[in-house]
């Protein structure tokens, strides 16, 4: 096993391959006190990719509802139990340096029918069924299987917190299906970090299903090989003509109606971390603001997904599924700084992959207290460019809001 | 298939089953946050107080149905007032 840096957990740890870090990599990062499960991001991945035969039960992106639901079933609790299971009472957090094992680390010690490169199971069919099975999906009578129940049916109604956790492939630093995959079949492109499938070398053993502490990568029983979200590459490399040949925002990014999600392509320094790219958005929000966190840092796999933690959610269970850094995320959100406030405008303003944003002050609007501490609102103008420094978006933190009358309802 | 009997003890079978954490604290939270979210976005209190009437909208909508009409105009309230106070604009 080779060394590798990771930054998330803030140590070094073991990783079947070298480390090799992409020149740019695909980040996401997903506003969860946003996200209401309109579920029309996993539509527009569902009809773009996976609408053909063999791939039914596909979701590349999905929306569940958390603590409740799982795409597939109870994948983040299993894997969690197997990693307690293998280090008891180990799996804690010293300040930001995660001391239990990751997936690659706990596998040594794993005792089970073969051995494993990663930690991991693989899900059952039924547990794949429906991207938010019980919360969004209708059931069927009991004992009549196939059919609806045409006197309707009565989904779950919680009388507690809960909320949505939009997840695509976090195309990660330190793939667990690359690792896991034995004939070397899934790589990450040096350009953008996007982890693929090679279709020729996969030979559909799942070991990458089993690995994947996401339950990322899905097998096409028609074609007998493994698929996984792509990150809209052709989009990502220009060559939807709407951009005129710039890098283009994912369909599951771009059709957010919640405004809940900002794709960006950050730069990767010669030490494999992220490079200082000051006014990069993702940059800001991830490193310099830090209100946005990776998923399950604990797995070790440097996720590329990160997310700005619900608020209402108990502290212990964030911790459990962000890592250490959600008290400071959640009073950074709660009462945002003038920057920030100008940043989350960016989220959903434009197809375009922002490359750099630029704030140009504004009037000062009011001065209040916002959750018992001063705030002051400024009419701030941010403006978001493209690779080439062409400005790709323009807008205020006091944005207009504009009703389509009734008549025009339907005339798009 | 689909259950109808839920076992409280088993660890992964969540469905249906209460979760600790719920307090009457975190559901007013809940709540002002999505009416922040919304009075942030530039809607009116009427516009808000719909989100919370309609049954699809499943978290604005628990809050409603557990505290009713009253309490959810309180927060929005709550929430119009630190987002777009009157007092103290330039």
């Amino acid at each position: 096993m080779a060394q590798v840096y990771n930054w998330q957990i803030h140590r070094r740890m073991e990783y079947p391959h070298a480390e090799h870090h992409p020149q740019r990599q695909f980040a996401f990062v997903f506003n969860l006190n946003r996200c209401i499960a309109c579920q029309t991001c996993t539509f527009a991945c569902k009809s773009t990719w996976t609408f053909s035969k063999g791939q039914e039960y596909m979701w590349w992106n999905n929306v569940e509802t958390k603590p409740y639901g799982g795409y597939p079933q109870f994948w983040d609790v299993k894997l969690l139990n197997m990693l307690e299971e293998t280090n008891p009472g180990g799996q804690k957090w010293n300040g930001k340096t995660f001391e239990g094992k990751t997936i690659f680390e706990a596998a040594q010690k794993h005792i089970g029918e073969e051995p494993q490169r990663v930690l991991g199971y693989l899900p059952t069919d039924e547990e794949w069924r429906f991207p938010n099975i019980y919360e969004d999906t209708a059931l069927s009578r009991k004992g009549v299987p196939d059919a609806y129940d045409k006197e309707g049916v009565k989904l779950p109604e919680h009388r507690t917190w809960f909320f949505y956790l939009a997840r695509i492939c976090n195309h990660c630093t330190y793939p667990g299906c690359l690792a896991a995959c034995p004939r070397n079949a899934i790589y990450k492109r040096p350009e953008d970090g996007v982890v693929l499938v090679d279709q020729e070398r996969c030979r559909g053993y799942r070991k990458c299903m089993e690995g994947c502490p996401y339950k990322k990568t899905m097998y096409r029983p028609t074609t007998r090989i493994m698929e996984k979200c792509i990150a809209c590459y052709p989009r990502l490399e220009g060559r939807d003509p709407e951009t005129g040949g710039r890098p283009m925002e994912t369909r599951c990014m771009v059709e957010c109606i919640g405004q809940i999600r900002l794709q960006g392509l950050v730069k990767i320094g010669k030490d494999g971390g992220w490079a200082e790219d000051r006014y990069h958005p993702i940059y800001y929000l991830v490193k310099i603001a830090k209100v946005a966190l990776p998923l399950y840092p604990q797995f070790g796999t440097e996720p590329n997904g990160y997310y700005i933690p619900p608020r209402w959610v108990p502290r212990a269970y964030l911790k459990q599924m962000f890592g250490p850094g959600v008290d400071h995320a959640i009073e950074t959100y709660m009462v945002p700084e003038r920057e920030l406030l100008a940043v989350l405008q960016l989220f959903r303003k434009t197809t375009r992959v922002i490359f750099r944003y630029e704030i140009k002050e504004g009037p000062k609007v009011f001065e209040t207290e916002i959750h018992g501490k001063p705030f002051t609102l400024y009419n701030d103008t941010v403006i978001g460019y493209d690779d080439l420094g062409t400005e790709v978006i323009r807008t205020q933190v006091e944005e207009p809001f504009h009703v389509r009358p009734n008549i025009h309802q339907n005339s798009i | 298939m689909p259950k109808s009997e839920f076992d409280p003890e088993d660890p992964i079978e969540f469905i249906g089953v209460q979760l600790r954490g719920q307090s009457e604290a975190a559901l007013r939270d809940m709540t002002l946050c999505f009416a922040e979210e919304f009075v942030r976005e530039g809607w009116d209190e009427e516009k808000i107080f719909a989100v919370f009437r309609n049954p699809f909208y499943q978290g604005p909508y628990l809050a409603w149905k557990q505290k009713g009409d009253e309490f959810i105009r309180s927060v929005i309230g709550d929430a119009i007032r630190m987002w777009r106070p009157d007092e103290g604009r330039i």
